[in-house]
């Protein structure tokens, strides 16, 4: 967990105050950050889990990597209906969204991650989506605000509006961001984080998307097809 | 949109440099963070420990490094000068908290101490004085979240400990709060907790306790659907886990006792059972 750490002590030169065993403090939100920090040792890869018993899971329907991603039919921002068939033969990204979760705001306000996926892929065939599972009156929730933060942000992909929740339950999305990609075939090919929690400046950063992707569009295997995703917690009703 | 605007409005506050120390009514900081030593000074060939002490708001929480749904935990980032080294941390057991959608976080609520320790290797020269910092991030919710940092130093002199290191008489009390609060190790000698993990069912078994719950670390062996499996008010709990390569069963485990004040916290750490897949680890 703990690390010597270049960057950190040169993201804090202007901001170390000396202290004595009363140690000073000095606050900031998200909002205010230079850039994403680093974090040591939080994604633990797991292995696709050949021994995975579904009648165990209690959440049966939930997204098994390799097995068929469950279908969705959903409506995004500007009232258009959109549909996971819509897109065969294609490689999706989904990515669950909350636009007032600091986990999002951090790449897409202070660093541009998922508009550089976007760009970085969508020549090569693939599709963003973005989900918003959260209930009405929840937060980060409703139309209007999120076709306003697509506006600000530059979205170059729908925002699919999910007040439900099913699509995020048959999902397992319990994060805000979740990722999933589905290959080709239909299948899905990944699940989890992001990235692995790392500074976007750090020589350790990983972006677990953007990884799997090169392995799919050049054939390979995924070599991390499911690791724990981190962020806020999925606004469900219910 | 209420809540949104109050959590805006924390957080602007928040940004604030924390001059005054700020009450944790209204619209002030979720969380108050400190880092402090327990000793007044380093000492070559001594151990040391630091306390990463966050006080939270009422309604607020912060997370554990467990199998949790959402959250994240502290990210504590040390800067130490050469010849120290951090060992790894140490931290309560968390709370139980589940979020609609069938979703479980293991938390903490009002305060947390996160314990690591520091080794000053012999090599290191007395007569001086040392520096620690830290880059500390966590991530605090009540409905919404807020990511939050700090940035900490602390600068003592190092000295030759005859006997021992001097304690600091200001930050005892934390310190010995905070490990009043760590789990201990389980004795050998007639445990109050026998685990049995035979490929992937896992038994815990408390004679006499009233309820059992297994807090899963992130680190450990994945259990399957915690939320329902992980906890029990009984005297045994039995639940179920994906064996994986390499993964021992680690975690906390939580006896209510009948009578008793507070529960008994235990570490768990075991190398998977007969059928379980053999660690790669030697």
């Amino acid at each position: 967990m703990m690390t010597r750490n270049l960057f950190a002590l040169i993201a804090a030169g202007g901001l170390l105050i000396a202290g004595s065993a009363a140690s000073a403090q000095n606050h900031k939100p998200d909002g205010a950050k230079p850039a994403p920090t680093t974090t040591p040792d939080k994604q633990h890869e797991k292995k696709d889990d050949k021994q995975h018993d579904k009648k165990d899971e209690k959440k049966a329907d939930k997204a098994v990597i390799g097995e068929t991603a469950p279908s969705f039919e959903l409506t995004d921002t500007d009232g258009k209906t959109v549909k996971l068939s819509d897109y065969k033969d294609k490689i999706v990204v989904l990515q669950w969204f909350n636009p007032e979760c600091p986990h999002v705001v951090k790449h897409y306000g202070k660093a541009s991650t998922f508009n550089d996926l976007h760009k970085d892929f969508s020549a090569k065939g693939v599709v963003f989506l973005a989900i918003n599972s959260g209930a009405p009156g929840k937060q980060g929730a409703g139309k209007d605000l999120n076709a306003k933060y697509k506006k600000d942000w530059n979205m170059p992909y729908p925002i699919l509006l999910d007040e439900k929740g099913t699509v995020g339950k048959a999902y397992g999305a319990t994060t805000t961001p979740h990722m999933f990609i589905i290959g080709k075939d239909g299948k899905l090919a990944y699940k989890g984080a992001i990235d692995n929690n790392k500074a976007l400046d750090a020589k350790d950063y990983k972006n677990y998307v953007r990884q799997a992707l090169d392995q799919i569009i050049k054939g390979e295997t995924v070599t991390e097809p499911e690791t724990r995703s981190y962020g806020c917690s999925v606004k469900y009703a219910s | 949109m209420f809540r949104s605007f109050l959590a805006l409005l924390a957080a602007c506050l928040a940004a604030k440099p924390a001059q005054a120390d700020p009450a944790h009514a209204g619209a002030s900081p979720n969380v108050k963070a400190r880092m402090l030593a327990e000793t007044l000074a380093f000492a070559p060939g001594k151990r040391t420990h630091l306390a990463f002490h966050f006080d939270i708001a009422e309604n607020w929480h912060m997370y554990w490094r467990g199998q949790n749904d959402s959250g994240m935990p502290p990210q504590i980032d040390l800067t130490l000068p050469d010849g120290f080294k951090a060992a790894s941390a140490q931290w309560p057991a968390p709370k139980r908290h589940t979020l609609p959608g069938g979703l479980l976080d293991h938390v903490y609520d009002t305060t947390l101490t996160v314990i690591v320790p520091i080794d000053v290797a012999m090599s290191v020269r007395a007569g001086g004085e040392a520096t620690v910092s830290a880059r500390v991030e966590w991530m605090v919710c009540d409905d919404v979240c807020v990511l939050e940092d700090a940035e900490f130093a602390l600068t003592l002199p190092v000295r030759d400990a005859a006997p021992s290191v001097e304690i600091d008489p200001a930050n005892a009390k934390v310190f010995a709060e905070a490990r009043a609060r760590l789990p201990k190790p389980l004795p050998k000698d007639d445990p109050p907790v026998k685990i049995d993990w035979t490929a992937s069912d896992v038994v815990i078994d408390a004679r006499g306790a009233t309820q059992v719950t297994f807090y899963p670390d992130e680190d450990g062996v994945e259990v399957q659907s915690p939320i329902t499996s992980a906890t029990a008010k009984a005297a045994r709990l039995a639940f179920k886990v994906r064996p994986a390569p390499g993964k021992r069963l680690l975690g906390i485990v939580e006896l209510h006792r009948e009578g008793a004040a507070r529960p008994e916290t235990y570490t768990v750490d075991v190398a998977p059972g007969v059928g379980a897949e053999r660690s790669n680890e030697p």
